[in-house]
């Protein structure tokens, strides 16, 4: 598949040039989903732009989603008349914007919709993660009935994890892209 | 019962917003309860009425998904309060275009507007509904709750042709979706009468539409253009311009005309 059709989704705050979203981008063309606003989530908004950029793709894409990204894929599965255009989804340490500080801030993106996703999915968890426990990631593999990662220690699986290139994330994401 | 308006136009640029924040400003001015409805994405008339969309805690979208009533997220606006003018407002940001993909799948989705209205139809004399240019499931809600459709326009040669457009969605609305629904008026804004095409293109409207035509024209007015950047209907900002005086006008005329309705 063409590397433009690999949709990058980061997180809050979006992610800095050393994040692994913005390497593996770099290195290979991927597209990232821009968002108006990083700071200020909005999930409607935010899902306005990824199924855009899901129709302006010419072929079946892969999802990238890191955090809230993720939570954000989970948001639009539910109610996209467009998920057929998913091929699969590597999701990568969840935001739980379950919790009370993040709730106060992020109200629209609460609760997490639970449902089964569309298409193949692999989900990344780590052990550490301060932002989400991993047995609510756990739960949202479950839930979703994505394929479970268990990452060991590896904190939030971000820039700071210092996972530079992270070549076991791009092994998961070539058995996304080799999907039929 | 809340008369409730569309303020609509197919056509993008034509003082929609304008409209509806200084009729709104205008009413709640001769004491008239008044509901405004911001169902443009952009939030326009959200800041034209002193609420800054990026602060608000729920907003239309939380009401057409139903994850709050009109009562949670209404809210008023300081600076209007500060005024000694004030009307309330629903208001919008960036978030409400993903109720497009949101509500795709919903049943009756085109009428939770209407049904989420009908819960505090007694709180108001007035709803005024700010609609999007385009057709889309937003102003389908908005058409679906109205009793009538306001049509700002400004007198140019291709103004007939959007108003085709906008002629035509009503038509289909009314036939299959609203029974109440029908064109109140066409207010022509943004005139300059030294501008003769303007003039003609005026008569031309009064001779097609006849009393569909508002008495009250709403001139080009550098005042109103202003007011929005200081986050204030014109009829606020600056209430003796000739700008504000128009849309004050228009809201007597409009009281005039729902006592025919």
């Amino acid at each position: 598949m063409k590397s433009a059709n690999v949709l990058i989704l980061p997180g809050w705050h979006n992610s800095g040039p050393a994040h692994w979203q913005s390497r593996w981008e770099l290195a290979h063309g991927y597209t990232r989903v821009n968002q108006h606003d990083w700071s200020r989530p909005l999930r409607g908004d935010w899902q306005i732009q990824l199924e855009e950029a899901i129709l302006r793709c010419d072929e079946r894409v892969v999802l990238v989603a890191h955090s809230l990204g993720v939570i954000l894929v989970a948001a639009w599965a539910a109610h996209s008349r467009n998920v057929h255009r998913v091929k699969g989804a590597l999701l990568v340490a969840p935001g739980d914007v379950a919790r009370e500080e993040t709730r106060a801030v992020l109200p629209s993106w609460w609760p997490i919709e639970r449902q089964p996703l569309p298409f193949t999915s692999i989900l990344v968890a780590s052990r550490n993660d301060t932002r989400c426990h991993f047995n609510l990631a756990a739960a949202l593999a479950k839930d979703w009935q994505a394929q479970l990662v268990d990452l060991g220690s590896a904190g939030h699986i971000n820039a700071e994890s210092g996972l530079e290139d992270w070549p076991q994330g791009k092994q998961l994401l070539q058995q996304l892209m080799q999907l039929d | 019962m809340a008369k409730i308006f569309c303020v609509a136009n197919q056509k993008g640029g034509v003082g929609k917003t304008t409209t509806t924040v200084n009729l709104a400003a205008g009413l709640a001015s001769i004491g008239q309860r008044v509901l405004m409805v911001d169902l443009d994405p952009q939030g326009n008339a959200t800041m034209g009425s002193g609420l800054d969309k990026r602060q608000l805690a729920l907003s239309v979208y939380d009401v057409l998904l139903e994850s709050a009533s009109i009562a949670e997220a209404r809210a008023q606006s300081d600076k209007l309060v500060e005024a000694g003018l004030s009307y309330d407002i629903l208001g919008s940001n960036r978030e409400l275009a993903g109720a497009e993909v949101e509500l795709v799948e919903v049943e009756r989705r085109e009428r939770r507007l209407k049904q989420a209205l009908a819960e505090v139809d007694g709180d108001y004399d007035f709803v005024l509904i700010d609609c999007p240019p385009s057709l889309s499931m937003l102003t389908l809600n908005g058409l679906c709750s109205a009793h009538g459709v306001i049509v700002p326009m400004q007198c140019e040669y291709f103004a007939l042709e959007g108003l085709t457009d906008l002629v035509n969605t009503i038509k289909q609305v009314h036939a299959n979706l609203n029974r109440d629904l029908q064109i109140i008026g066409l207010l022509r804004v943004m005139f300059d009468p030294r501008i003769t095409l303007q003039q003609q293109v005026s008569d031309q409207l009064k001779s097609h539409f006849g009393d569909k035509v508002f008495n009250t024209v709403i001139p080009r007015n550098v005042r109103l253009a202003e007011a929005p950047s200081y986050g204030l209907p014109g009829v606020v900002f600056d209430p003796s311009s000739r700008g504000a005086q128009a849309y004050l006008s228009f809201a007597q005329e409009m009281v005039e005309r729902i006592k025919r309705m």
